[in-house]
């Protein structure tokens, strides 16, 4: 079965490889487009996409042990190298003199986070990550190559940032819902489960406590010097009966299947006493 | 001569050794050997009727005239695993015209689809078990609940 929490650390573990994934991709193809650019270095995109692929290793490592923690610290620290190489990288270009459209890596990632962000805070920290290092760029930059900007620049990374955090907390609440209802249907399994564990038992026992109580009125007329011993006996059935009258407030809660309808179906489909062989039910 | 012997198996019938006839004979269909035998017991001591108990379909239909000469018949509506209900028992009971008080006894839910199908059966009474012997005295006797 899967459970609520497994399911988060899944989607954590999936989002966190994900963005690693983009991460080694994407920076090493930025640096070849950027090869034009005078005096650009490599190590920037080369040390993000080195980070990328010692977290994929991690995270593959880890895959058996995934937690929302684990999956969270790992996108943290593969958007921190992303956002390291880029503010190196993003002065080169608009150093460059060339027409460029400003931090649009930066924008990139505002919109690619809500998509892969393990958890809600995480997924925040790192848009504004994104849109924070885009306006800190541009206000470390010679006051020169700020004029050269394009009207409106860097601020429109915050439009950017606002689209992005209004898709992470539509989708982490979208994935919350699943989880609720993955939980839900996990409890009515349950509940679906014990009814019918319930309903087999009182099935079970109704045809040896018939007999008991047949078996002690019978006695009960052949030996009247067993009177206070049959009298016993009968409060001791009449305590079984209620039991078993007390089990049918699950017959409703239970859905019969094919299998169970047979007059062929098993006690001890589940195990219900132990690891006893299976006991034929009928009556 | 060889010491061979054959058995010959004969159906687990319980009855009283005089023969049965019209409303003084009850008729059990119940494949609990211990439940059918304290009831063909207690039918004839405690109750005073006659009392012809069977295991399975497949008995009564050996047993045949026989059980349609009994007054009531009782029958357990889940006889086993992979074997006739008490449904086609009462189903071969009406198609041989017999014409006596059934009533269906049974451990199972209301809820269980055997049962819904024994509800659906308009001239049958279902009681569950377990019930108590002056239950089983007003089912004997013919009084209806």
């Amino acid at each position: 079965m899967t459970r609520s929490y497994d399911l988060a650390a899944r989607h954590s573990w999936r989002g966190a490889f994900v963005a690693a994934a983009l991460n080694a991709v994407a920076m090493p193809i930025d640096f070849l487009l950027a090869r034009p650019i005078p005096k650009m270095p490599m190590f920037p995109s080369a040390m993000s996409a080195l980070v990328a692929i010692g977290l994929i290793v991690f995270l593959l490592i880890r895959r058996q042990r995934a937690t929302v923690r684990l999956g969270s610290m790992v996108f943290l620290l593969n958007t921190v190298a992303m956002l390291v190489a880029l503010w190196i990288t993003s002065g080169y270009w608009a150093a460059a003199g060339r027409a460029w459209t400003p931090f649009q890596a930066h924008k990139l990632g505002v919109l690619a986070v809500p998509l892969v962000a393990p958890q809600l805070g995480v997924g925040l920290a790192s848009i504004a990550g994104f849109a924070a290092t885009a306006i800190g760029r541009f206000y470390f930059l010679d006051p020169a190559i700020q004029r050269g900007f394009p009207v409106g620049e860097p601020w429109f990374v915050l439009i950017y940032a606002l689209f992005g955090g209004v898709l992470l907390v539509y989708r982490v609440r979208g994935l919350a819902l699943e989880r609720d209802m993955l939980r839900v249907q996990a409890e009515a399994a349950a509940t679906e489960q014990l009814a019918r564990t319930f309903l087999r038992l009182r099935d079970y026992t109704n045809t040896p406590i018939q007999t008991i109580a047949f078996t002690t009125e019978l006695l009960r007329t052949k030996h009247h010097d067993l009177k206070p011993i049959l009298d016993r006996l009968g409060r001791a059935v009449e305590k079984l009966t209620a039991f078993s009258h007390a089990l049918t407030r699950y017959e409703n809660a239970h859905r019969w299947s094919p299998g169970d309808e047979s007059p062929g179906a098993l006690l001890m489909d589940e195990p219900l006493f132990g690891s006893e062989p299976a006991t034929e039910v009928t009556g | 001569m060889s010491g061979l012997t054959v058995t010959i198996p004969q159906p687990s019938v319980e009855r009283d050794p005089e023969p049965v006839v019209g409303a003084e004979c009850v008729l059990y269909v119940e494949d609990d050997d211990d439940l059918r035998e304290v009831v063909v017991q207690l039918v004839t001591v405690f109750l005073e009727h006659r009392c012809v108990g069977v295991g399975s379909y497949e008995e009564l239909v050996a047993l045949g005239e026989e059980a349609l000469r009994c007054g009531v018949a009782i029958l357990d509506i889940n006889l086993g695993p992979s074997q006739r209900s008490g449904i086609d028992a009462y189903a071969w009971l009406r198609d041989k015209g017999y014409t006596g008080r059934i009533v269906f006894l049974t451990g199972h839910a209301s809820t269980h689809p055997l049962v819904v199908e024994a509800m659906r059966i308009g001239d049958a009474e279902i009681y569950s078990k377990p019930i108590d012997p002056d239950r089983l005295r007003s089912i004997v006797e013919g009084r209806r609940r």
